[in-house]
């Protein structure tokens, strides 16, 4: 067996130079054919895409911001502009109304929704839903510009964390919210967003319909409490305490609740509701709009809502607020160096009054109801809050136009 | 998990083997060494703790940064919300909550590293009995400190107490958590390590006092120039040491080497890295094609040393590496080598790579480059030759490799213009030509070494058949042999490559032999008429008709059939004479036409039996566990990557740099040697005719040192004897021959015990001898030949004859003899007019010894020759008469 001990580790070059030569040729052959392919493939793919694609999508999370759309889609319809109106209210009013260039689809509410439009394809996709790519809404591929439109003439700085963090623009009512934006995006390292204030379209569509229903007063002197949401919010923090001696008033009392409250405190709500079920002179109020509710109010409660504003601006009436509860921790706020500055608003063109106050609620509201002397005040607000009065629908246009091929 | 071990640990202990290896052979004192491979290790591993450090130092960062912003969200969000809002905060701080396991690198990154000590410091057969300093055995606890008959461990306490002084330095100003959790570990090491060798334990020690020290380093604000002040120190006061003791020169040359090395580290450290950034600039603005150069080239490397090089060393001879020890399939070895491969070159490395910064990826990935090429060009165009290789990795001419340095040193030349192409290249095209060029070349080295792999595949399903059957036709047979008592027994031993020379000394140094083997004659004055069995072997069985010259002279036929019936001369002639006719382990011969011969093959049936009749089951575990082999072959592919004047260095006498570095060759000779301590219980006494028997044997080929006096196989040798020769291979043949005639002295007497010794003509013969037996003593043969071009003893085999009736002590006859007398020696006075049954030529017919032709051609497989001839060189022709102990009578044919 001694000669297979022989081993000589010679290692097969010629084989190996073959196989170099051959692998080299089939390498660069391959090559070749990759690139032709490539081109072919790219080539005709480029034109599928560009017929499909929506160039302009609106997309409305429920019907209460129907009016903040309808300026826009009006606009748009006037110009003879193709455009995608997604909505997650199947009941949506664009359904009632007939656009011929405007098509509107019902695509479903929450996860539904938002899976359709995490593939959506579009130039420019505008919408009032915060929190892109943070909550389980995601930046799509397809979606080329992602705009927020403010349905608020407040600071846009009290959305939850990071709410407008992932929108390629924003369009303002004002352009004292600018500051606070561009705040956060130093602050949080973010990309800038382009920042363009067109107004409020909302204020503009109610500001036509308040014209006609200007005075809905009856004879009973009427308080609307209209808070916000959020353990912050006067219904979840005082509640009763509040309540209580609001209702002994008997002032007839309009309840209306925040859309989100019904979503995120639907048990604090049901327990206020049963607790005065049998007041006569209480009444909740849920409806699309708070234009009817707004006129009928002689004077309202309320804590930093951006309602305020639309009561104060529309309807130019006096009202009482509490925020000393407000936490600004869920909100983008917290990492701003100054309090919004809806704060220091309300406390020029409002009355601030403290759970202290409570007992004597009923002599307060009537005083202040009488009360004149806030009505300047509420105009110069006016004027730094909502800007471009009456251009908000035909300025939103105009952007959505230039960011769309049409 | 054997494959997790190979890739993730397997690299780590090499290292430290090879550095200890290193260390000590320089120091020659286990207590240095194990000083000498913490703080090369804790050195080398430098840098990576700089990187977990930065890791840790970021986390801790990140976290101080994002705390407002957590606490925040934790505080205010729940559920999902929370989720959202933590992933999304994460997103805007460029953080990612995996980023935290970055920070435990630090401790992972040791993980392996203790692992690797812990078995290599625990196995290390130097470590036991031996002293040093305060502690009495290293390969023992230390147990220290004696109270109430209770032995205390000292130094483990020691080791923690360094640990906890390191700890607190290191977390001065850290949070409570990260204080208890060093704390925890240390505490963890300490009940590990309080009952491991007090060597092992020493080193953790050390270790903990390098950390120490470099937490204090760390914590200054001149820690780099601190350390390059106290290391140059350090060095330089070893340095003064060696030079003031009496120490080599090359110790000295080394140590000098050391030192200018640490001292001017600093300069090398900057001009390379400035060198670097020149050539990394054009990488610098493609990071992720950098990252696919240094990958690729990685994997190239690794396939290369991993699998094209053992596959072709597998391929050369499948049948050597099928039905080993360890494995049944050559390709389990392979996939092994393999996964050994991958772990030094792909999952180390790129460890290592991703811990770094761009910059330093740039260096990596020219340096992996580089690697590529030059070791590509080491492997396929400087390949060497240094004579053939054993099973076990041997060269047979070691020397020849010491010597081997590449002509005006073409492949240092040829390293450095390939150098100089890559860097131009890099410096013109960035990686835009480098990437593809090394994806070439390693797809070229799978596909070469699959192709490798499949022929491999293919011979070894032939080999298995054969295996099968052979197993299946009495594996393990109990009978082979036959004598009679009332005719007459020839029986022919072949040792291979037994040296001629030996036989004298070995029957001085064991007188009884000249009782148990008595009626020989040794025929000292005899030659072989090639250095190799292929062309020694023929004329030893065949006779004259079969020297080289004669077989190159039929040159229509065949080589392999001329081998083949070269061997199969004498069980002819016998077997058609009337004789019972065995053969065994014959290294060539068709037999399969004869019936009337009996031919097997036993070497390597017997050595597990042997080990455990004997006591030493515990030494074949070992042998079926070792990792030894695939070890060997990976260290193969390093000395085949490496310029020639590495080589002697990586070959390490054959042990490449392995600690326990012949189990596997020990157990090589054991297959040998338990066959040839087998042939009296294989033998069956009551022949009725005539018995002829040639048995072959390798004990005499296979190197390996045993235990003197009596050369015996034992788990742990303790006594060499002493050397008489000038190189330890040729020591080690001395012990396998010495071993070999031990053995033949047990079978004479029980052939003796039998009644078969007398009417037995017994021949021990070899076919060849060795190239450099060369003796501390320059008087005797053949160390005092003046022309180092002449190499007596390769052609100086053993002939030693024992007649019918042949009685007394070993006589020495310096009659001029070949072993290719040894056909007429076996068949005078038994077989009437022998003639060789294949020509019908009388055996002594052509017997010429005026003026015999001996090949010195030393190329040792059938494959290395024309198909019908040898192929040797007119230059290569040797010819000797007379006497072989007279220079002058030997003369190259032509002048050399």
């Amino acid at each position: 067996m001694s000669v297979l001990l022989y081993i000589d580790p010679g290692t097969g070059s010629i084989l190996f130079s073959l196989i170099i030569g051959l692998v080299t040729t089939v390498y660069f052959v391959a090559k070749q054919a990759f690139i032709a392919l490539k081109l072919k493939l790219l080539g005709s793919s480029n034109a599928t895409q560009s017929r499909g694609s929506q160039t302009i999508v609106i997309y409305s999370e429920g019907a209460q911001y129907w009016t903040v759309f309808q300026p826009v889609l009006d606009e748009l319809e006037k110009r003879k502009i193709k455009a995608t109106y997604l909505t997650s209210a199947e009941n949506d009013p664009f359904f009632s109304n007939s656009y011929s260039c405007i098509t509107g689809e019902f695509i479903g509410k929450g996860m539904t929704a938002f899976s359709r439009l995490n593939f959506l394809e579009a130039d420019i996709c505008l919408m009032t839903t915060p929190g892109l790519d943070v909550y389980q809404l995601k930046l799509s591929r397809g979606v080329k510009h992602y705009c927020h439109l403010l349905h608020d003439v407040g600071d846009a700085t009290c959305y939850r964390l990071f709410g407008l963090d992932y929108f390629d623009s924003v369009l303002l009512s004002g352009e004292y919210q600018i500051a606070g934006i561009r705040e956060l995006e130093r602050k949080r390292d973010i990309a800038a967003k382009e920042l363009v204030v067109v107004g409020s379209t909302y204020l503009d569509a109610l500001s036509a319909i308040a014209v006609n229903s200007r005075d809905g007063r009856s004879g009973d002197f009427t308080v609307l409490v209209a808070p916000s949401w959020g353990p912050s919010s006067i219904l979840s923090k005082y509640g009763s305490n509040l309540l209580d001696p609001l209702v002994q008033t008997g002032y007839r009392v309009i309840i209306r609740p925040h859309p989100q409250s019904r979503v995120s405190e639907a048990t604090m709500l049901a327990a206020l509701e049963r607790r005065y079920a049998s007041y006569a002179n209480v009444e909740w109020d849920s409806s699309r709009d708070n234009v009817d509710v707004l006129s009928r109010a002689n004077v309202m409660i309320s804590d930093f809502s951006g309602v305020i504003f639309d009561y104060a601006f529309l309807f130019d009436r006096p009202f009482v607020f509490l925020n000393q509860a407000f936490d600004p921790r869920p909100y983008d706020a917290f990492d701003s160096s100054e309090k919004p500055w809806k704060f220091s608003a309300f406390s020029e063109i409002g009355r601030e009054i403290t759970p202290s106050d409570f007992p004597e609620i009923g002599a307060i509201l009537t005083s202040v109801a009488a009360d004149k002397s806030l009505s300047a005040a509420r105009a110069r607000t006016r004027d730094v809050a909502w800007q471009r009065r009456g251009e908000a629908g035909k300025l939103v246009a105009d952007f959505l136009v230039s960011k769309a091929r049409v | 998990m054997n494959i997790l071990y190979q890739i993730t640990i397997f690299p780590v202990v090499t290292l430290i083997e090879v550095i200890y290896r290193a260390i000590e052979s320089f120091l020659r004192n286990t207590g240095f060494s194990i000083i000498g491979v913490s703080l090369t290790v804790n050195l080398l591993c430098l840098p990576l703790y700089a990187v977990a450090e930065r890791f840790q130092c970021e986390e801790r960062d990140a976290q101080r940064r994002m705390k407002r912003g957590i606490d925040n969200i934790k505080a205010v969000f729940k559920g999902d919300e929370r989720y959202m809002m933590l992933s999304t905060f994460y997103r805007q701080n460029h953080y990612h909550p995996a980023y935290a396991l970055r920070s435990t690198f630090g401790l992972l990154i040791q993980i392996p590293f203790f692992i690797a000590a812990y078995k290599v410091l625990t196995t290390l057969p130097d470590l036991l009995g031996r002293s040093f300093w305060f502690l009495s055995d290293l390969g023992s606890p230390d147990a220290m400190l004696k109270i109430a008959g209770f032995s205390i461990n000292v130094l483990p306490l020691v080791m923690t107490a360094i640990n906890v002084a390191a700890s607190a330095v290191y977390t001065k100003g850290f949070s409570a958590k990260e204080k208890v959790q060093l704390y925890v570990i240390a505490a963890l090491f300490c009940v590990l390590l309080y009952n491991s060798p007090s060597g092992l334990v020493f080193y953790w020690t050390l270790n903990n006092v390098f950390s120490l020290v470099k937490n204090i380093l760390f914590k200054s604000r001149h820690a780099g120039k601190i350390a390059y002040a106290s290391l140059t120190t350090v060095i330089g006061l070893a340095v003064l040491g060696v030079f003031l003791r009496d120490t080599s020169s090359r110790q000295r040359t080394f140590a000098l080497l050391l030192f200018s090395l640490v001292a001017l580290a600093p300069l090398i450290v900057k001009s390379v890295s400035f060198a670097l950034r020149v050539v990394g600039k054009r990488l610098a603005d493609t990071p992720r094609k950098t990252t696919g150069i240094f990958i690729i080239s990685m994997i190239a490397c690794g396939l290369l040393i991993g699998l094209v090089i053992p596959s072709s060393l597998i391929a050369s001879s499948v049948r050597e590496f099928s039905y080993t020890a360890q494995y049944e399939n050559p390709l389990s070895l392979l996939f092994s080598v393999f996964t050994c491969s991958l772990g030094f070159f792909v999952f180390w490395p790129l460890c290592v790579f991703f811990l770094f910064g761009k910059k330093t990826r740039d260096a990596f990935a020219i340096f992996a480059l580089l690697a590529v090429a030059i070791f590509s060009i080491n492997a396929f165009i400087f390949q060497g030759k240094y004579g053939t290789l054993s099973p076990s990795l041997f060269f047979d001419d070691p020397g020849a490799l010491k010597a081997a340095v590449a002509p005006f040193h073409l492949d240092i030349i040829a390293v450095v213009i390939a150098a100089i192409v890559i860097i131009f290249l890099l410096l013109k095209t960035g990686a835009k030509i480098a990437l593809p060029a090394v994806t070439l070349v390693a797809v070229s080295f799978f596909v070469f070494s699959t192709v490798q792999a499949h022929a491999i595949a293919k011979e070894f399903s032939s080999i298995r058949k054969t295996h099968e059957s052979e197993d299946a036709v009495g594996s393990k047979p109990s009978s082979v042999y036959s004598f009679t008592k009332n005719g007459r027994n020839v029986l022919f031993i072949m040792l291979d490559r037994a040296i001629g020379p030996f036989v004298g000394d070995i029957f001085k140094d064991d007188p009884k032999l000249n009782e148990s083997m008595s009626g020989f004659t040794w025929y000292s004055n005899t030659f072989s008429f090639g250095g190799h069995t292929i062309m020694g072997a023929p004329a030893l069985f065949g006779g004259y008709e079969y020297t080289p010259e004669k077989i190159n002279g039929r040159a229509n036929e065949t080589l392999l059939k001329k081998l083949d019936e070269s061997c199969t001369v004498l069980p002819r002639l016998f077997a058609e004479n009337g004789w019972a006719v065995t053969v065994t382990d014959m290294p060539y011969g068709d037999y399969a036409p004869y019936k009337s011969i009996k031919a097997y093959q036993l070497n390597g049936k017997y050595q597990d039996d042997w080990l455990i009749e004997n006591g030493m089951g515990d030494f074949l575990n070992t042998v079926k566990h070792s990792t030894s082999m695939n070890r060997k072959m990976l260290f193969f592919g390093f000395f085949k990557i490496s310029p020639a004047f590495l080589r002697w260095t990586i070959y390490d006498m054959g042990g490449y740099w392995e600690m326990d570095s012949d189990t596997q060759s020990r157990y090589e000779y054991l297959c040998s040697y338990a066959a040839l301590e087998r042939i009296a219980r294989l033998s069956r006494f009551d022949a009725a005719g005539n018995s002829f028997t040639i048995i072959e044997s390798d004990v005499t080929h296979n190197q390996t040192f045993l235990q003197y006096p009596d050369y015996a196989f034992v788990p742990k040798i303790t006594d060499l004897g002493t050397n008489a020769f000038q190189s330890s291979v040729t020591w080690q043949l001395y012990h396998v021959n010495s071993a070999a005639f031990h053995s033949l002295g047990r079978l004479m007497e029980a052939l003796k015990a039998e009644g078969v010794y007398d009417n037995t003509r017994i021949v021990i013969a070899s076919d060849h001898g060795f190239k450099n037996i060369l003796y501390k003593d320059r008087t005797r043969y053949p160390s005092y030949f003046k022309d180092e071009s002449i190499k007596p003893s390769y052609f100086s085999p053993v002939l030693m004859v024992k007649d019918f009736g042949a009685t007394g002590p070993l006589r020495e006859d310096r009659s001029f003899m070949s072993n290719a007398d040894v056909p007429t020696i076996l068949s005078t006075g038994v077989i009437a007019n022998a003639v060789n049954p294949f020509s019908g030529l009388a055996l002594s017919a052509s017997v010429d010894k005026k003026k015999p032709r001996l090949s010195e051609q030393h190329a040792g497989r059938l494959v290395d020759h024309n198909t019908n001839t040898f192929r040797i060189g007119d230059d290569e022709w040797i010819t000797v008469h007379d006497s072989i102990f007279d220079e002058s009578n030997w003369k190259w044919e032509k002048a050399r």
